[in-house]
């Protein structure tokens, strides 16, 4: 994958760490997702047709999930962004020191270094999103941004991944997310809110 | 072997896959749902059964093909999770009457209940037996889409939180196990396509990957698999999860998918130890087994909810699981065996007896239940028996299996290890014994309503038999062909 391509995706997922509005994250996101589909495609020319039906994959991930997630998000309005327990500077810092982290930590493993260090620094903040933003939807665009990460090292590696498991991956995603979906309309309807901060009923 | 094992294998996947499909599409009335429900139930668990069988029959002959590695793991693992699933199938319409709001609104809640139901446990019963890493990732992370529903069933606001921390907590932990299947597969010169990551090629794969990268790609898979199993420190969703999901429910996660995935984190310990290094990689599970156990003891003394204090137990059980995986030792693989059963039939029967227990002493969901055997026999019967075994109380198969484990550890020098898990392990014994007698004889409470007495006496001579049989069983366990055929990819 192209370098610039890689940084690309990366600054995407950090610009998620620290949007305000769920809209915005979402067309991030999408982007994002579809960007990778499409680099994909441009690696495809010398590669197999399952490649390609993979990269296809890719991009209807990509225009499925930004899709359900716009739907669900005109269902459950806001009336104000969810207020955020940190600080957005904050939040900037710790998702890449985590990915800087993360990736000083992982060695090369057979595929261009930029797309490696982009792999492991997208799973990264993936998971500072998740942990560190508060609403559900946020949430589970977090989700998607950590697995796009592990798409760019299935797409860079030099024979591709195999096809079963780039499909199936591809399809649980949309199932994971589909499901994150109604739990979050649920908590929605619930509490007014996709608060996860509400959800403090559980403690020892 | 070979016809029948894949005949019933496919049988297996294919009749809970197809409940659940027709559940979906039938628009059935209540009633009708519910025998098709339970006939559905009873042919799966009993095709699971003849496999389990099968497979125990002649443990020196795994059976494999391109999509099935039906081996003595598989065999006892099947047994297990078509026992606690079956049993949990015959008690959802009773939980089902008494549940009020839900998560879904419509008149087909009970359809979606059960289609969800049944997809899990095609799920479950799939995870033992299919032949390929990227395969087993793959249903293990579908396992949490079927279930995140069945966790939030009730609707409540606590069952929603707990749905959700499940749901994206071991989504983002699945998603650094695939991380660390990609690099595997990744790095590997031997790649060749999808058949690599057949657990039979996985040394293979692995064995041209330089080391410190095959050493990454082990441990990021087994912390994502932790963060699903249950370990600590990855397993802020279990409790949660465990104390909010239907009684039903609960059980099927406590007694059947915590322990599947760990037998794929166990698979993917045989598979790469030779490339990983035998010490690196029982560092990895000795080291979660002594946090899951340092983290869940203190919270067995605490006077905790019923089926929250299960949670907790199910976190310190994972932990003795994963020490005797790490001790890697043929005295403590059947320790681990008849450890995975015992605890399965042990919460299994403490879970269900939740529902008549919230119904007779409804305080039991805010603190434990105490006085029981002064108010109602047949719930003091069901949670005696469950908590005694829990507690690892002679002649309960956990104290033979704890005891083998350790003995693992012994024979396999880790002697510090030994004495750590020993004084933990007395330390969690003493906390239940707590819960058992006040539950049985401390002061009673009244409040609630009477028990339908007659399922919990069955469930609890039924599941106190099976308990009863593992105890016997360890007799024989040690040295016996199954553990010599797990022995031979485990060690």
């Amino acid at each position: 994958m192209n370098g610039g391509v890689a940084w690309i995706l990366v600054a995407l997922g950090l610009a998620t760490v620290i949007v305000r509005r769920r809209s915005a994250a979402i067309v991030l996101v999408t982007a994002q997702s579809i960007a990778l589909g499409v680099a994909a495609f441009a690696l495809a020319g010398g590669r197999d047709a399952e490649f390609k039906v993979a990269s296809a994959a890719l991009v209807l991930k990509g225009v499925v999930l930004g899709a359900a997630l716009g739907w669900t998000m005109l269902r459950t309005r806001e009336p104000l962004p969810v207020a955020e327990g940190i600080p957005a500077a904050v939040r900037l810092i710790m998702a890449v020191v985590l990915a800087l982290g993360a990736a000083a930590l992982v060695p090369s493993f057979g595929i261009a270094a930029t797309d490696g260090d982009a792999t492991v620094a997208l799973v990264a903040i993936g998971a500072a999103i998740v942990l560190l933003r508060r609403s559900t939807l946020l949430q589970a665009l977090g989700l998607i941004v950590a697995e796009n990460g592990v798409a760019i090292a299935a797409t860079s590696a030099h024979r591709g991944l195999p096809i079963v498991i780039e499909l199936g991956f591809v399809f649980d995603v949309i199932v994971i997310v589909a499901v994150a979906v109604a739990v979050h309309e649920r908590i929605h309807d619930e509490f007014g809110s996709g608060d996860t901060g509400l959800l403090r009923g559980l403690r020892d | 072997m070979t016809s029948a094992a894949a005949l019933l294998a496919v049988v297996t996947l294919a009749l809970p896959g197809g409940t659940a499909l027709a559940l979906l599409l039938l628009p059935l009335p209540a009633r009708a749902l519910d025998a098709l429900h339970r006939i559905a139930s009873l042919a799966t668990a009993t095709v699971a059964l003849a496999l389990a069988v099968v497979a125990l029959a002649r443990p020196a002959f795994p059976y494999r093909d391109g999509a099935f590695l039906v081996d003595a793991a598989s065999g006892v693992y099947l047994g297990v999770i078509a026992i606690v699933g079956l049993l949990s199938a015959l008690v959802s319409p009773a939980y089902l009457a008494s549940d009020g709001k839900g998560f879904f609104r419509t008149g087909r809640a009970r359809a979606w209940y059960y289609l969800g139901f049944h997809a899990f446990w095609a799920l479950l019963l799939a995870i033992p037996i299919v032949g390929n890493l990227g395969v087993a990732w793959l249903l293990v992370e579908a396992t949490t889409a079927a279930s995140a529903l069945l966790v939030a069933h009730s609707g409540k606001p606590s069952a929603l939180e707990a749905g959700w921390k499940y749901l994206v907590l071991t989504t983002v932990g699945l998603t650094v196990a695939l991380l660390g299947i990609v690099i595997l597969f990744v790095a590997s010169p031997a790649s060749q396509g999808f058949a690599s990551l057949d657990w039979g090629r996985l040394p293979g794969l692995a064995a041209g990957v330089p080391h410190e990268t095959v050493l990454v790609a082990f441990v990021l898979i087994l912390v994502g698999l932790a963060a699903k199993i249950g370990w600590a420190p990855v397993h802020n969703w279990l409790p949660d999860a465990h104390s909010e999901a239907p009684p039903p429910v609960s059980a099927l996660l406590s007694a059947a998918l915590l322990p599947t995935v760990m037998l794929v984190a166990w698979r993917v310990r045989g598979a790469l130890d030779p490339a990983v290094g035998g010490s690196a990689s029982r560092i990895v599970f000795l080291g979660f087994g002594l946090a899951s156990l340092a983290v869940a003891i203190p919270f067995l003394w605490r006077p905790l909810a019923w089926k929250r204090l299960l949670a907790y137990s199910s976190l310190e059980h994972m932990g003795v699981l994963a020490l005797g995986i790490g001790f890697a030792h043929p005295i403590a693989i059947a320790g681990v065996l008849l450890h995975v059963a015992g605890h399965a039939f042990a919460k299994a029967l403490g879970f269900y007896a939740a529902t008549p227990l919230l119904w007779h002493q409804p305080g039991a969901a805010r603190r434990l239940p105490t006085g029981l055997a002064r108010t109602s026999v047949p719930t003091a019967g069901a949670v005696g028996v469950s908590l005694a075994a829990l507690s690892g109380l002679p002649p309960s198969p956990l104290f033979f299996s704890e005891l083998f484990i350790l003995l693992g550890g012994v024979y396999a020098h880790q002697l510090w290890v030994v004495a750590i898990a020993g004084v933990l392990l007395a330390l969690g014994f003493l906390g239940l014994a707590n819960a058992l007698i006040e539950g049985l004889v401390g002061r009673a409470r009244s409040g609630g309503k009477a028990v339908a007495a007659r399922p919990v006496i069955a469930l609890t001579v039924l599941l106190g038999g099976l308990l009863a049989g593992l105890s016997a069983s360890a007799l024989f366990l040690p040295g016996s062909g199954i553990v010599d055929a797990i022995a031979r990819w485990a060690l």
